[in-house]
């Protein structure tokens, strides 16, 4: 295998992973979508701002954001619709994940991978279509039973933006 | 009103600030339901949000304490409901509700020291609600604090921008708790905003359409009532009640005729 058939093969596992990440997220199996998260995943979105060019700080661990959770609190928002009674999902909405330009930035020795896409997600409920476009950055990490999410930030390129329940 | 407002403005002597960052969110309904929110809307939280009550516990606790609403004739609006929240408080955050319930006791009255903040790290606290006439509103509840704007940008679109109050001395550990439980809860997909702003969007869809058009709606329950106390400013009322939002639309509607609109 030379190095470059080496990099597709790492670029497709890692496509094939969100390919049936996005199927498990639009076919409403949360459940199973938990399951791809490592127990100290940190999923968050940063607000995004409207500022001179270079102004935009989105290391500062401090940034109000749209998401800031754990697994824990994931698992909660998961539950939240379980029950039947949480009115922004009842009835649910049809989600299309499309998940494309798949980078492969780096593997550190221990097998993470560091790993960017780029994602648009369309929403139709009650009369209402609504597209939301953004990149992810996400560390990933191979585990027993494959990949798994270790971190994930979500840069949606929205400044303001409506009511949403969708995991990016 | 300054009353109400120093009691999270003005209860330390270094005062607030806000984190870094704004949540901007595009609400599809008039701005006006979205401030009248803040106004006390007691009604709307066993079914709104009925699946936190289904989640997290039974009913809403049975001991409360001072549990009051309020407006003045100029518009604006205030909640003060103080209860045994602690199942509910981050420890980071109660402890910091106590810290400033003793700095409040130092500058506010007695009253309102009870409200801004606890008397212990074990004791409950006040959720604080409020809206300056017409579009400016606060929220604290279970030791967290945002304040908000809600922006008209045309018919049936409102854009509400929202910023986390902490105070100025306010440690690392607490800042951190109250900004991951606004996200989680607040943001624009937090979990209990995102039941609001499907509510408010099907509300205003709702009023109008033509057949919703033909039956007038009942706004007299509780209208015209309240009462004056010696010990806090404003027209009260014990909880549930809707006089703030009562007045609140009273006093809009006296503005937008007042001149022969």
């Amino acid at each position: 295998m030379t190095v470059y058939e080496a990099l597709v093969a790492v670029r497709q596992e890692v496509e094939d992973f969100f390919f049936q990440e996005a199927w498990l997220l639009d076919n409403c199996r949360y459940e199973e979508w938990l399951e791809l998260l490592t127990d100290d995943v940190r999923y968050w979105a940063p607000v995004r701002s409207d500022v001179d060019r270079g102004a935009e700080d989105l290391d500062n661990p401090g940034l109000l954001a749209h998401y800031e959770e754990s697994k824990e609190s994931l698992a909660i928002r998961v539950q939240r619709i379980r029950t039947g009674l949480a009115w922004a999902d009842e009835p649910p909405a049809r989600v299309r994940h499309v998940v494309s330009n798949v980078r492969v930035e780096g593997e550190t020795e221990g097998g993470e991978l560091s790993v960017t896409s780029y994602i648009m997600c369309f929403k139709s409920r009650l009369g209402s279509e609504r597209w939301y476009v953004g990149a992810r950055q996400d560390k990933l990490v191979r585990l027993e039973g494959g990949l798994k999410i270790k971190s994930r930030c979500v840069l949606l390129d929205h400044n303001a933006i409506d009511s949403v329940t969708i995991i990016f | 009103m300054r009353w109400y407002t120093d009691l999270i403005f003005g209860r330390t002597e270094h005062g607030v600030e806000v984190l870094p960052g704004t949540h901007k969110l595009v609400v599809h309904s008039n701005w006006k339901q979205m401030s009248e929110n803040l106004g006390g809307d007691n009604a709307h939280v066993p079914f709104t949000h009925e699946w936190m009550s289904n989640l997290f516990y039974d009913s809403r606790p049975e001991e409360r304490g001072l549990n009051f609403q309020g407006y003045t004739e100029n518009g604006h609006m205030f909640v003060c409901d103080l209860f045994d929240d602690t199942a509910l408080v981050g420890p980071a955050l109660a402890k910091n509700r106590a810290k400033l319930g003793a700095e409040a006791a130092k500058r506010l009255a007695p009253l309102q020291a009870s409200l801004a903040g606890s008397e212990s790290a074990t004791g409950g606290g006040a959720v604080l609600i409020g809206n300056i006439f017409p579009n400016f509103g606060w929220i604290e509840a279970f030791g967290w604090t945002l304040m908000r704007v809600m922006h008209p940008k045309g018919p049936g679109l409102t854009e509400c921008w929202t910023w986390v109050v902490v105070d100025s001395e306010m440690p690392e550990e607490a800042r951190a708790e109250a900004r991951a439980q606004i996200i989680q809860q607040v943001a624009p997909p937090g979990t209990i905003e995102v039941d609001d702003t499907e509510v408010w969007r099907q509300a205003y869809q709702n009023h109008r359409a033509p057949y919703r058009s033909r039956f007038p709606l009942n706004y007299q329950m509780g209208r015209g009532h309240g009462r004056r106390d010696d010990d806090r400013p404003g027209i009260l009322h014990d909880a549930p009640t809707e006089v703030g939002a009562f007045n609140f639309y009273e006093h809009w509607g006296d503005l937008m005729t007042r001149y022969g609109g």
